[in-house]
């Protein structure tokens, strides 16, 4: 099954790579944008055999700054997961601070670096993760002139822990469109993203898995080319 | 009552600095004044050579003496030289004093020696007849016999003596003639030689002329060619006559000429009004028709020497000839050779300026003419003759400038850079010619190199074989290519003159809905691909992946529908650029062309106009 779907998501990064490659790109402007972001998110837990979920609803913001062919990234975001109210299950407060280094090679390519501050609050415990890792993203031309279908991997493969276990897995994958005309103005986004934490084993108890699903809608202005 | 001022003013001095010296002593009495005291002791006591040596000590530099104290030392040992009977050594110790104080007096120390008061007066004496200045000498000449002359009212019984500098008053009289007074400015080591006329108390003066010139008759006798100035004739009632060989008639008039008196006819016998003189010599004419030639003489010469009024040099030619006829007149009126000479000096002057200028025949007679053309004859004068613009070949040609002596003569020929008059030459030639010196120039530098286009001067000068040397010429030229037409550049290309090389075609490619496709599955597979299967425990994906999914595809769609997609025209391509390489090869033989129009331009040497 698992083989099967790694063979699925190879095929459907191949196709987009066909895509992207012909198409070739928007120009390579600067500009300055901020964007206001809403996030739909569902967290699922397991540990000690039993599944938890959680949902709740993030806002926050991002700003980017892009100089030719290089760009930074800067988000945040907070908000609440509700879960059942029992001691295992308990409420949790997240806040998100994310700061992103891309390079575009080319048009459509976007490879960078990732530094993830993640910090999650309850009433049993406060957890803050800082997430060290690299991305790979697609831009894809969707017919008109800003509108452009988002491709994203993100791998972190330093991870610090604090007030829980070490992470033995952490990864990020993003799907979506943007909107953003070349003359400036309106900036619209709408992208699916989906997050997997993987809380290694110890002496005092099995491993714990987390992975949060997301949609994220942001809206905004952009300056510049 | 000046040298009473100033013996006061030095016994003052002296007292004063006595005063201020012994005062000082007084309060801190220096070695120098110390020394001093002692050796004034030693003179009263009558020790001659120890006070000279503690005189000596005194003025030594290093015992720092004053200047008051300097002064009593060298006074106090001239006093010592004169009690040894050492004359020559008291005169240079007062002389060094006189030197450090000429007003300085001593009367107040005539105790001390007899003769100090007459040896320092008489070294004073010297050394004021030595500042004096060198005397001048006068001398007179032309006096008749019996003539009594006294300058500065003293009777001179021989001509020549030394007088004083200065201005000096000179008076004679003689029987038979009008007294003659008059100033003389004596200059250091000059002798001044006077020619006196004194004029006859019996004879009476004529001036007269006519235009054009003409022999004056008194009663018949000659007196002379016009114009005649202030000429000596006995008094009396006269016809006189004046004949002019160019003019129809002769004209007459009776005179009465009184004794001792000037009888100024001015111009006689003129039938038609004398025609009008350049502005400049109109004022000098005047009074050289009037015969006023004093006043003319002053203004043909400020014409002539005015180079900054920037006279052409035929109207300099023609005051310096009106000049110098004067001068000639003047001469025999006054019986003057030195104004003879002055007024061959200005024909000279007139020739320099012009040597092609030739005065109106009707202008002097043929004794003033011979004097003239003799002048004429030393002068080295040099024309020269430039084309004004001259078109030549630009690999080389002859540019041909003629620059003629009056006489044989060594003509150099200089090209300078600029208007620069000294500036580097950077062409130099001559030739010796007794005519035409025709330089035959190919317009390169020294160094064979081609004239490069700017302002350039040329200057020519002549020097004959006894050195005398021809007024510099000079003409100012400009050097530059000629302006050819060249080629216009084509215009450059419009859009219009382009074909499309895209074709735009609606719908966007069909890559895009495929590529909603691929990113609808990819968000909904996300989760299968990246989750973790034991988590997933069999629950369905959250509905937001189906969400982006079906937006994702939706904005494909939209991309697809609104979008436009080119497509290239390689045949629209080849041509456009086709067009555009035949505009760049049309743009550079246009500038070939042009380039090779310039390079084979002619050279343009244009003088600027000589002045007149």
């Amino acid at each position: 099954m698992r083989a099967r779907l790694l063979a699925l998501s190879t095929l459907v990064a191949e196709l987009l790579l066909l895509v992207a490659l012909p198409v070739g790109a928007q120009t390579r402007g600067s500009g300055l944008s901020g964007v206001a972001l809403a996030y739909r998110a569902e967290q699922r837990m397991r540990y000690l055999g039993t599944v938890h979920d959680q949902s709740g609803t993030w806002f926050g913001g991002e700003g980017l700054a892009r100089v030719g062919p290089i760009g930074l990234r800067v988000s945040g975001v907070t908000g609440r997961l509700s879960g059942d109210t029992s001691v295992t299950n308990p409420d949790r407060t997240v806040r998100i601070s994310e700061a992103t280094l891309s390079l575009w090679p080319a048009p459509w390519l976007d490879l960078g670096a990732d530094v993830v501050a993640r910090r999650v609050e309850s009433s049993a415990s406060t957890v803050v993760s800082r997430l060290l890792g690299g991305h790979a993203g697609l831009a894809i031309p969707l017919g008109v002139d800003g509108l452009t279908g988002t491709v994203r991997g993100v791998y972190y493969p330093a991870t610090d822990v604090t007030g829980d276990e070490k992470l033995s897995l952490a990864l990020s994958g993003e799907l979506g469109f943007l909107y953003a005309p070349s003359r400036g103005g309106i900036v619209l986004r709408l992208s699916y993203r989906f997050e997997r934490y993987d809380y290694a084993a110890t002496t005092l108890g099995p491993a714990r898995l987390e992975q949060v699903r997301t949609v994220v809608a942001g809206l905004g202005i952009h300056f510049g080319r | 009552m000046r040298c009473r001022r100033t013996n006061a003013v030095g016994l003052a001095l002296w007292l004063g600095l006595t005063l201020a010296s012994t005062a000082i002593a007084g309060a801190q009495e220096t070695a120098a004044s110390r020394l001093i005291s002692l050796a004034r002791q030693q003179i009263e006591d009558i020790n001659p050579d120890s006070a000279a040596a503690l005189l000596r000590q005194a003025l030594d530099s290093r015992v720092g003496a004053t200047i008051a104290e300097k002064l009593r030392a060298f006074i106090l040992y001239g006093v010592t030289e004169l009690t040894a009977g050492r004359t020559d050594g008291a005169l240079r110790a007062f002389r060094e004093a006189l030197a450090l104080e000429p007003t300085l007096r001593v009367d107040s120390l005539a105790e001390l020696h007899e003769a100090l008061v007459v040896t320092f007066e008489g070294e004073r004496a010297t050394l004021q007849a030595a500042a004096r200045p060198a005397p001048g000498i006068l001398e007179f000449r032309g006096l008749p016999a019996g003539a009594r002359l006294l300058v500065d009212g003293v009777v001179w019984n021989d001509r020549r003596r030394q007088v004083d500098v200065g201005a000096r008053r000179v008076q004679v009289t003689a029987r038979g003639y009008f007294p003659y007074s008059d100033s003389i400015q004596v200059a250091p080591g000059v002798t001044i030689i006077r020619d006196i006329a004194l004029v006859r108390s019996d004879l009476a003066r004529l001036s007269v002329t006519r235009e054009p010139w003409g022999i004056v008759y008194l009663d018949g006798e000659r007196v002379g060619e016009t114009p005649i100035f202030e000429r000596q004739v006995p008094a009396g009632s006269y016809t006189l006559r004046v004949e002019s060989p160019s003019a129809p008639q002769t004209y007459e008039q009776l005179v009465e000429l009184a004794p001792g008196r000037l009888t100024r006819l001015g111009t006689v016998g003129l039938v038609v009004p004398p025609p009008m003189s350049p502005p400049p010599l109109a004022r000098g004419d005047s009074f050289y028709r009037s015969m006023e030639l004093d006043s003319a003489l002053l203004l043909y010469r400020r014409v002539v020497r005015d180079t900054a009024a920037e006279h052409g040099a035929a109207l300099r030619a023609r005051a310096a000839t009106r000049a110098a006829m004067a001068l000639f007149s003047m001469a025999a009126g006054r019986k003057d050779t030195a104004l003879a000479d002055s007024a061959r000096a200005y024909f000279g002057v007139a020739f320099r300026t012009e040597p092609r200028y030739e005065p109106d025949p009707g202008e002097m007679g043929p004794e003033m003419r011979a004097v003239m053309e003799a002048a004429r004859a030393r002068v080295l004068g040099l024309v020269v003759n430039t084309p004004s613009d001259t078109l030549l070949p630009p690999s080389g040609g002859v540019l041909v400038i003629t620059a003629q002596p009056t006489h044989q003569a060594v003509v150099r020929l200089r090209i300078t850079r600029g208007d620069a008059r000294e500036g580097p030459t950077v062409r130099v030639d001559l030739r010796e010619s007794g005519g035409e010196a025709r330089f035959a120039w190919d317009y390169h530098l020294s160094d064979g190199s081609l004239l490069s286009p700017g302002r350039y001067t040329l200057i020519v000068e002549g020097r004959d074989a006894r050195g005398e040397v021809s007024p510099v010429i000079e003409r100012s030229f400009r050097v530059a290519r000629e302006v050819v037409d060249t080629l216009a550049h084509p215009p450059p290309l419009t859009p219009d003159a382009f074909a499309p090389e895209t074709l735009s075609l609606k719908r966007a490619p069909a890559g895009v809905l495929l590529a909603g496709v691929a990113l609808g599955v990819g968000t909904v597979g996300l989760e299968r691909a990246l989750g973790n299967s034991a988590l997933a425990g069999g629950k369905p994906t959250g509905t937001g992946s189906y969400v982006v999914a079906g937006s994702v595809a939706v904005a494909a769609v939209i991309g697809f529908l609104a979008g436009h997609r080119t497509r290239p025209v390689p045949e629209n391509i080849l041509r456009n650029e086709e067009l555009r390489q035949q505009y760049t090869r049309d743009l550079e033989a246009v500038a070939a062309e042009n380039d090779r129009r310039r390079e084979n331009a002619r050279v343009r040497i244009q003088f600027d106009e000589a002045p007149q």
